[in-house]
């Protein structure tokens, strides 16, 4: 019982984060909450090998290898499936001035559009750094490739998204961005 | 510095990740271009939207869910024996074989349960799993030159990779996989048509694993410790000859 609630304190503050990160690799919401759920079981099992290291590289390697097996137990493309459109940013929030609101609005969605059309093997690597501000090092761990590797794939990431966003301001005629 | 120089560092000067001479030229670089200052805040925007807009929340109640399915989990195990006892891991094992499933998806099943070790279950279902689908081998080579190089970059270690193909035992590829909480290799080969999976993951000194060789449900399995590495063979083929792949593999 001890074992539960030590496991708890520790792991749980991190589900927002490791829903997120499931969420950007299998794409959808109900698969990323099985995908959290079935990772938390996978990580309170392995806890007793878990010895005071960082909790969330290793939380998020088990997130990460359970969200991949989806897709590979799945043997979908994701491609092809539409984003959420519930989760699209709320446009009317209460910001002073309308027009840095409308832009603001359609970058996000912008940005959420590239994102999820970005290569997985980029995709991750963008989200953990980006939005879980994760070191190279941590995310090397919980990628399990070297260093210069999350290095170059990060900038590739990077520079796909901003020519992705490039693409839609063209298309749009706005100057954002 | 040119500026498609400047550029195509800008992710790494972002993350404050270059030596700090180029951060350094890079900064300045920065200060008299504008095109490439320019350049970089679309990076910083770009970023700051996916942490504050494009960031995406648990479902209300996930909390509750991952508590509940964490409770059953601690409720099974407590009616269960101390399954973290050495002893316990063997005797497990001949529950399994007592079980006497049919297919091996039953098998799984039946030992997702409360009374499997978790190492040994997932050195198990990991076996199973590879032969149930398609993905017994992510590079596929007879070629001992051509695996090892493979798990170079995509694991902190070296798998030691060996063709016993002259001994009977051909070396069909390799694959990663998961045991515990850690990535591990698995090293694939065949005896006639028998499937051996080996998996191998870097010893740790302070928990120690005792050689073990066990038989479940049709499947055997052998492990053993050896130059800092655990290795876990897994097959249906039989034990005497499994025996034989463990002392040459070991002996290599």
């Amino acid at each position: 019982m001890a074992q539960q609630s030590r496991f708890e304190e520790l792991a749980l503050p991190y589900r927002d984060a490791a829903y997120n990160l499931a969420y950007w690799i299998v794409r959808n919401s109900d698969d990323a909450e099985d995908v959290v759920q079935d990772a938390y079981l996978r990580a309170y099992r392995a806890f007793n090998g878990f010895r005071g290291e960082e909790m969330r590289p290793w939380l998020f390697a088990i997130v990460r290898h359970c969200a991949y097996r989806l897709l590979k137990v799945r043997k979908r493309t994701y491609d092809l499936v539409p984003l959420d459109e519930t989760n699209s940013p709320d446009v009317a929030s209460g910001d002073p001035s309308a027009e840095d609101t409308l832009i603001e609005a359609v970058n996000a969605q912008h940005v959420r559009a590239a994102l999820a059309e970005l290569p997985l093997a980029y995709r991750d690597v963008v989200v953990l750094r980006e939005m879980e501000s994760l070191s190279y090092s941590e995310i090397a761990e919980i990628t399990g490739v070297p260093i210069g590797t999350v290095m170059s794939r990060l900038s590739r990431g990077r520079a796909l998204l901003r020519k992705a966003m490039k693409g839609r301001e063209t298309e749009s005629g706005s100057d954002a961005l | 510095m040119r500026c498609e120089d400047v550029q195509n560092e800008l992710s790494p000067y972002l993350d404050g990740a270059l030596p700090i001479e180029q951060q350094k030229a890079i900064g300045s670089h920065l200060e008299a271009c504008r095109r490439c200052a320019a350049h970089l805040d679309d990076y910083r925007r770009i970023g700051r939207t996916l942490r504050e807009k494009v960031i995406e929340r648990a479902p209300a109640g996930l909390q509750e869910r991952i508590r509940a399915g964490l409770e059953k989990e601690e409720h099974e195990q407590s009616r269960g024996a101390p399954w973290q006892s050495r002893r316990f891991i063997a005797q497990a094992a001949a529950l399994l074989l007592v079980a006497g499933l049919s297919g091996a998806g039953g098998w799984i099943a039946a030992t997702t349960g409360s009374r499997t070790p978790p190492l040994a279950h997932d050195v198990m279902t990991a076996h199973v799993r590879s032969l149930l689908q398609d993905n017994l081998m992510q590079v596929a080579s007879s070629d001992q030159h051509t695996v090892k190089p493979w798990f170079a970059g995509r694991l902190d270690f070296a798998p030691p990779v060996q063709d016993l193909a002259t001994q009977g035992f051909a070396l069909k590829g390799g694959r990663l996989d998961y045991v515990g909480s850690r990535r591990v290799a698995a090293v694939i080969y065949m005896r006639r048509q028998h499937v051996i999976n080996v998996f191998t993951w870097p010893s740790d000194p302070s928990h120690p694993l005792p050689s073990l060789s066990q038989s479940s449900n049709g499947y055997n399995s052998v492990r053993w410790t050896s130059g800092g590495m655990v290795y876990w063979a897994v097959s249906d083929l039989n034990m005497k000859e499994l025996g034989e792949f463990q002392a040459l593999l070991s002996a290599a």
